[in-house]
């Protein structure tokens, strides 16, 4: 009945991250199932209608570069393209579109059904099958009967359905989705396992009807003239392109949450989960930023087949009465008519510190977890874990070294690295402040720090191979060119330069220092000197821009971060005795003794090692060193 | 408490007090020999020195009498560096402090390093990190009046104030955080970096300027006399070290020259110039020597203006004293003496003028409590603030180039993610023990200060 019929890696869930962990694996050759409770609810957006944004979009690039789907599918079904941070910030551009959910889920499903080696399966998995520390298989559940599958890899993306609770003033019901089920005895499960379960909370806000709104009263935001792409495969962009609209909430808005707020669950104290502070619900907007006269709201169409609009901003977990009366004082939707109303959903996730950055349990040989149930929030988020995840499987499956990506890299090692050493206590998002490599590692250059990685999986086809061969050399000859070629201060070249506002040259300079001027850019130069440069795609000019450009800055970011990280490195030798160490508190003492940490780094992370705590240790190891008189090896070097 | 990695087999000793003669030597012995070597070269009615006083007579290594003196036992570890430690007190007789210098050194103690004292306390647990350094401020502290803002530090409030940059370079970024972050929810964030920037780079420079107070007062300020030739000058600079001489004694190797000499005022040591004795006859000398009194006047704390009374101010000293009046202590009008002396005015720029015979000593004594109530209201720091540790000061002083280089970059328009390295390298300067900027820290303000989120 299945055309997979022994599967090696078995998928749980069918969410961002459960597609491109399952779409991966198959495709790097190993059998795959794909388990969900409902197969028609394949690669769904349970929130807002749209993939990317700051921090977000460099994680679909990075995606798409390793040989990911999330980036193609954003492309063909993506109703409004917009570039973020283009005239200030632009080492940080990032993407950003609105995605027609209907087509976005049905062309991933496509994906899925139509993958070689890879089997969707309705079903819900109940227990873990656990020998020796290892897995051997899982217990399911389907159309009532319960059956055991045998496999050596289990993949666990099952988002926010673990034991989840959904809030609606005070209502409350089960499920990971409204009108969908929880999933029980998975984290029960996984908890008799040995996995710290902890408890975190998300929202969304009401869907409204389109017919309903007063668009007179609307500010229309149209996408980019032009549409971007995510992919670095050659995609199209098919859809009609279509406007958000923006509306303000206002003080009367205010005043009806305020008088309501008793009845919200996360006030009156039924929800205990913690809430992402980025993503605040309406409710807590209003009681943080007391000042604040207005909070935007911006409509966005959920998709071309449905009348649907998604108001990003107003998420709350207020009754059903309050959302109506709250949400109909915002200029625009006074009639408003709700299609579905807005709630809370508390569920389960697990502590990611248990995880090695291949995203497999520590402690249990063949499992791996990824995405929200790892205590991230946002689609990228998990499509990125679940692609690792999966690779991840898969190459363990074939015995080929696993795929660990480093922070200087990309966002994704950032995001691994941050969950499997630091943990969550929020659900984690991606913003571009947690990569301190920012200016090198950007959504530009993702192929270009990727791509190689990429096709080194088997995940890359050669038509993208090639294509990605031949921008590299091009990048490359024409950055030679650019350094090479000095140019005479010529009447021609400096009226140019004074009408692009910038000082004439008075001696023979080369392009790239001309280029390094932030009014010049390279296509202003490729047409006053065609006869050297060549014309390029757009994406390989802005990689060449920003790599002169920002030459200085990357050069200086780098050096920092070789500081800090001397300085984290710092080791302290296993025969340390905390006891001996001058300034430390009793407990600080006994803690480090316990821990005993490797670098001033892990010292740092243990719960009461204060600043001046890491003082005292290392001018303890100063002093040690002084009085071996030995100069100390260099690991161990401070600059002060 | 447990023995410590570091070299403390070592018996160490000092002469603490200053080269002889002096009327009392003090050597101090510190290590676990302190006590048997003091044994050996001190004789007493007492079998064994325990913690306490003793008075009795020390000896060389063959028993010959050097000197009658006390001996201070201190048994560990209750004692300035934890360690047994011996003091002993002698006549300050050159012949008695080399004899006893030698003895020691033969018994097995070894001389000590700069320091090496204090480092022992340190190591053992009896002063700490903040405590050595102010010790080490205070030694160098010239003005009784710094000494206050030194022990001000005690109270911890530079290291809230400097906590304070660091929260507040932390705001800055959070700021620009979010212009890249959120740049569509607050588009005008960035705007609000800039007169953050400014005030960071005033606290910064006022934190810096107490730093400036205290190299100050940690040397001799500089007094300096300008006035035309033979207004008096080189009499009023004797006069004054007469009078300093008669009432102190002189601390040698303190004067370099004739032209320049150490004297007491107003509570703090000051290095009077007498710029006549930098000229010697002859036109383009007597020209260089001007321009030197210029030089002189610009490095100096405070300046002295004397006129020749018979003969009054000159239009040049006049201009002179014009464009050097911030540092203008008062004027003297010299010659009272004379016949065809004229009165003086009461006041020149706002300062006090004072009739002098330098030649008679009339108005000295007026003149010298002017010089005091002048010197002690002139002092420009407040020595109710603690004043920065060096440490402190050159991070703090790092921190500032990282914000005017931001600043500049911001007029130029640099885009947001350039400038926050430069903010971000600021407030970990700003922090103890360079300790990095997490990105918790910074998100935390980001969504505290802005509301974020769909």
């Amino acid at each position: 009945m299945f055309h997979v019929e022994h599967p090696e890696i078995l998928v749980i869930g069918s969410g961002h991250a459960g597609c491109e962990a399952a779409l991966a694996s198959a495709r790097m050759g190993v059998p795959t199932w794909l388990v969900t409770m409902d197969t028609h609810r394949v690669g769904e957006m349970s929130c807002n209608p749209s993939i990317g944004g700051v921090g977000k979009g460099q994680l679909v690039r990075e995606i798409d570069a390793l040989g990911g789907e999330m980036g193609k599918n954003a492309d063909f079904t993506g109703i409004q393209f917009k570039r973020l941070n283009t005239r200030k910030g632009s080492a940080v551009q990032s993407s950003r579109c609105q995605s027609d959910k209907v087509q976005y889920a049905n062309r991933m499903r496509a994906q899925v059904l139509l993958q070689p080696n890879l089997q969707l399966v309705a079903g819900e998995v109940k227990e873990l099958l656990v020998d020796g520390g290892k897995i051997i298989g899982v217990e399911f559940e389907s159309g009532g009967a319960r059956s055991r599958v045998h496999c050596r890899f289990v993949v666990i993306t099952t988002g926010t359905f673990m034991r989840s609770v959904i809030y609606c003033g005070s209502e409350l019901s089960e499920g990971g989705r409204i009108g969908e089920k929880s999933s029980k005895g998975l984290s029960d499960c996984l908890g008799n396992l040995g996995l710290q379960i902890h408890r975190l909370k998300t929202g969304t806000p009401a869907r409204l009807i389109r017919e309903s709104l007063d668009y007179s009263r609307l500010n229309e935001q149209p996408g980019d003239v032009i549409p971007g792409r995510f992919s670095f495969s050659e995609t199209t962009v098919e859809l009609p392109q279509v406007s958000c609209y923006l509306t303000y909430t206002c003080e009367q808005t205010h005043e009806v949450i305020q008088e309501n707020l008793h009845r919200s669950p996360l006030y009156s104290g039924m929800i205990r989960g913690i809430g992402p502070r980025y993503c605040p619900s309406i409710e807590d907007k209003v009681v943080k930023f007391r000042d604040k006269p207005r909070h935007q709201v911006f409509l966005e169409p959920e998709s071309l087949d449905s009348n649907w609009i998604y108001p990003n901003g107003i998420s709350t977990s207020l009754p059903k009465d309050v959302q109506e009366a709250f949400v109909r004082t915002i200029p625009g939707c006074e009639n408003a008519v709700f299609a579905r109303y807005g709630y809370a959903v508390e569920y389960d996730c697990i502590d990611p510190r248990q995880l090695l950055p291949t995203l497999e349990v520590k402690h249990l040989e063949g499992l791996f977890l990824g995405g929200q149930v790892n205590g991230t929030s946002g689609y990228e988020e998990a499509a990125a874990q679940g692609f690792v995840a999966g690779v991840n499987a898969a190459l363990k499956a074939r015995e080929r070294s696993p795929l660990i990506l480093p922070r200087s890299e990309s966002y994704i090692g950032v995001m691994l690295d941050d969950l499997t050493r630091l943990g969550v206590t929020e659900p984690y998002r991606m913003f571009t402040s947690r990569c301190e490599y920012r200016l090198s590692v950007r959504e530009d250059n993702a192929d270009i720090r990727l791509r190689p990685k990429g096709i080194a999986l088997g995940l890359v086809s050669d038509r993208d191979k090639d294509r990605f061969e031949k921008r590299l050399e091009k990048l490359a000859k024409t950055s030679t060119v650019l350094d090479k070629t000095y140019v005479p201060p010529k009447a021609e070249l400096n009226e140019f330069l004074s009408q692009m506002g910038t000082s004439p040259i008075s001696q023979s300079t080369s392009l790239s220092q001309i280029l390094k001027r932030p009014e010049v850019s390279y296509t202003d130069l490729q047409r006053l000197f065609s006869e050297v440069l060549p014309l390029l795609e757009e994406n390989t000019t802005e990689t060449l821009e920003i790599e002169k450009k920002y030459a200085g800055y990357i050069a200086l970011q780098k050096e920092e971060v070789e500081r800090l990280t001397r300085f984290r490195k710092i080791t302290l030798p296993s025969s340390l005795d905390y006891g001996t160490v001058i300034g430390l508190s009793t407990e600080v003492r006994e803690r480090l003794s316990r821990t005993q940490p490797r670098t001033l780094e892990g010292a740092a992370e243990i719960q009461g090692v204060t600043p001046s705590a890491l003082s005292a240790l290392l001018f303890h190891l100063k002093r040690t060193e002084r009085a071996h008189g030995h100069k100390g090896k260099p690991e161990s070097h401070v600059e002060s | 408490m447990k023995s410590l990695a570091v070299e403390t087999h070592r018996t160490i000793f000092a002469l603490c007090t200053g080269s002889p003669p002096t009327a009392v030597a003090v050597f101090r012995i510190s290590g676990p020999l302190a006590i048997p070597i003091a044994e050996r070269c001190f004789v007493s009615k007492a079998k064994t020195l325990s913690r306490g006083m003793y008075f009795g007579s020390f000896v060389d290594a063959e028993g010959n009498h050097i000197d009658t003196g006390l001996l201070l036992v201190f048994t560990r570890p209750a004692s300035f560096t934890g360690e047994d430690v011996v003091e002993l007190q002698v006549h300050g007789s050159p012949g008695v402090v080399t004899t006893l210098h030698e003895t020691l050194k033969f018994l097995g103690a070894v001389q000590a390093d700069a320091g090496e004292f204090a480092t022992r306390a340190l190591a053992n647990g009896k002063q700490s990190l903040e405590g050595i350094l102010e010790l080490a401020d205070v030694f160098r502290t010239q003005d009784p009046e710094l000494l206050n803002a030194i022990y001000l530090r005690r109270e911890k409030t530079l290291d809230r104030e400097i906590g304070e940059l660091r929260e507040d370079a932390i705001g800055l970024l959070a700021v620009l955080e979010t212009a890249i972050d959120f740049s569509e929810e607050h588009m005008s964030a960035q705007d609000l970096a800039g007169p953050k920037v400014e005030r960071l780079i005033q606290s910064a420079d006022r934190l810096l300027e107490r730093f400036q107070l205290l190299e100050q007062g940690q040397r001799p300020g500089l007094l300096v006399l300008v006035g035309e030739p033979n207004a008096g000058k080189s009499s009023l600079f004797n006069c004054l070290l007469g009078r300093e001489r008669a009432i102190v004694s002189p601390v040698a190797g303190t004067t370099r020259d004739a032209v320049e000499t150490s004297i007491l005022l107003g509570g703090r040591r000051w290095t009077l110039v007498d710029t006549a004795g930098m000229r010697t006859a002859g036109d383009e000398i007597e020209r260089q020597g001007q321009k030197m009194g210029v030089d002189f006047i610009q490095s100096s704390d405070f300046w002295i203006l004397v006129v020749d009374g018979a003969t009054g101010l000159g239009d040049e000293m006049k201009d002179l004293t014009d464009l050097h009046r911030a540092k203008l202590l008062c004027a003297v009008w010299n010659k009272s003496d004379q016949v065809d002396f004229k009165r003086a005015p009461e006041r020149i720029l706002d300062r006090p003028v004072l009739e002098v015979s330098c030649k008679t000593g009339a108005g000295l004594h007026d003149l010298v409590r002017s010089l005091e109530n002048g010197l002690r209201n002139g002092r420009s720091f407040n020595a109710r603030v603690p004043v920065p540790t060096a440490n402190q000061a050159s991070s703090i002083g790092r921190a500032r180039n990282r914000l005017i280089e931001l600043r500049e970059h911001l007029h130029l328009g640099a885009g947001p993610e350039v400038l926050s390295e430069l903010a971000r390298m600021a407030a970990s300067e700003f922090g103890q023990s360079l300790e990095p900027v997490s990105v918790d820290e910074v998100l935390g303000r980001v969504f505290s200060e802005f509301c974020i989120g769909k």
